[in-house]
């Protein structure tokens, strides 16, 4: 198995008391298998503070924290959903606050590479059944099974 | 040949969603050939957008722009696309 999420990084139900803390436990996750460099949390934190990821769907928020392809050893997508919502501002917006409650953190090492990843992710965000799915699932085994159901799994 | 300068925030993820459904919707609407598409981080937009007729932005957008901007957030997730591909039109093939 060779895609987007074969280091399996998923935390579930997970409880954070900021954005940032949030951040840091997810992004740790992906420095500490290696997908990731030590600069990562604070490229994750630089790109928050001037071009926010949150995202306002039909029935939750969600974000894509993402950075600078300097940061990343290699493409991986972790996830990462909380059960008490933590403050994300919108994507496009100055400073409009959404209550996040899924992170989806891409470590993408470069453009275009996972074009139909991506595009498959944001329709995926459309489908209210598929995220309520997301928002449920509780150990890897069913998580991989739901990116399986829902496309993900693209080669990388 | 209008030229379109699409921007994010890091230039690889969220800009290249949009550029492809920017490219397909534009030839739908009877535009194919008469545009290219450039993509790069917002933060290049200030030394770069002189070159091009319209900068289409999916991030909030606080820099110095010499051509006219449109923030596209919506085509990402499908909120208000209409109106954004209609500003988008309008910005370059408006006489």
């Amino acid at each position: 198995m060779s895609d987007m999420f074969d280091a399996k990084i998923a935390l579930f139900h997970q409880h954070a008391e900021s954005k940032e803390e949030a951040l840091k436990m997810l992004a740790d996750e992906l420095i500490n298998c290696g997908v990731a460099k030590d600069t990562f949390y604070n490229g994750i934190i630089e790109r928050e503070k001037v071009f926010a990821t949150g995202l306002t769907l039909n029935n939750m928020c969600v974000a894509i924290p993402h950075t600078d392809p300097e940061h990343v050893n290699r493409t991986q997508m972790a996830f990462m959903s909380l059960d008490t919502p933590v403050e994300f501002v919108e994507m496009g917006s100055d400073d409009k606050k959404i209550p996040v409650t899924m992170m989806f953190m891409m470590a993408l090492k470069e453009a275009h590479q996972q074009l139909d990843m991506l595009m498959k992710l944001m329709d995926i965000f459309q489908n209210d059944e598929l995220m309520e799915k997301f928002k449920n699932v509780d150990n890897y085994e069913d998580y991989y099974a739901l990116i399986e159901e829902a496309g993900l799994n693209i080669e990388g | 040949m209008k030229r379109i300068l699409l921007c994010c925030g890091t230039g690889v993820a969220t800009s290249t969603v949009v550029n492809k459904k920017l490219e397909e919707e534009l030839k739908r609407r009877g535009h194919a050939g008469q545009f290219t598409i450039s993509q790069c981080k917002a933060a290049e937009v200030p030394s770069k957008s002189a070159n091009f007729d319209l900068c289409v932005s999916t991030v909030n957008f606080t820099y110095k722009c010499e051509c006219p901007i449109v923030v596209a957030t919506g085509l990402l997730i499908n909120r208000g696309t209409q109106q954004i591909y209609d500003d988008i039109e309008k910005a370059l093939f408006a006489e």
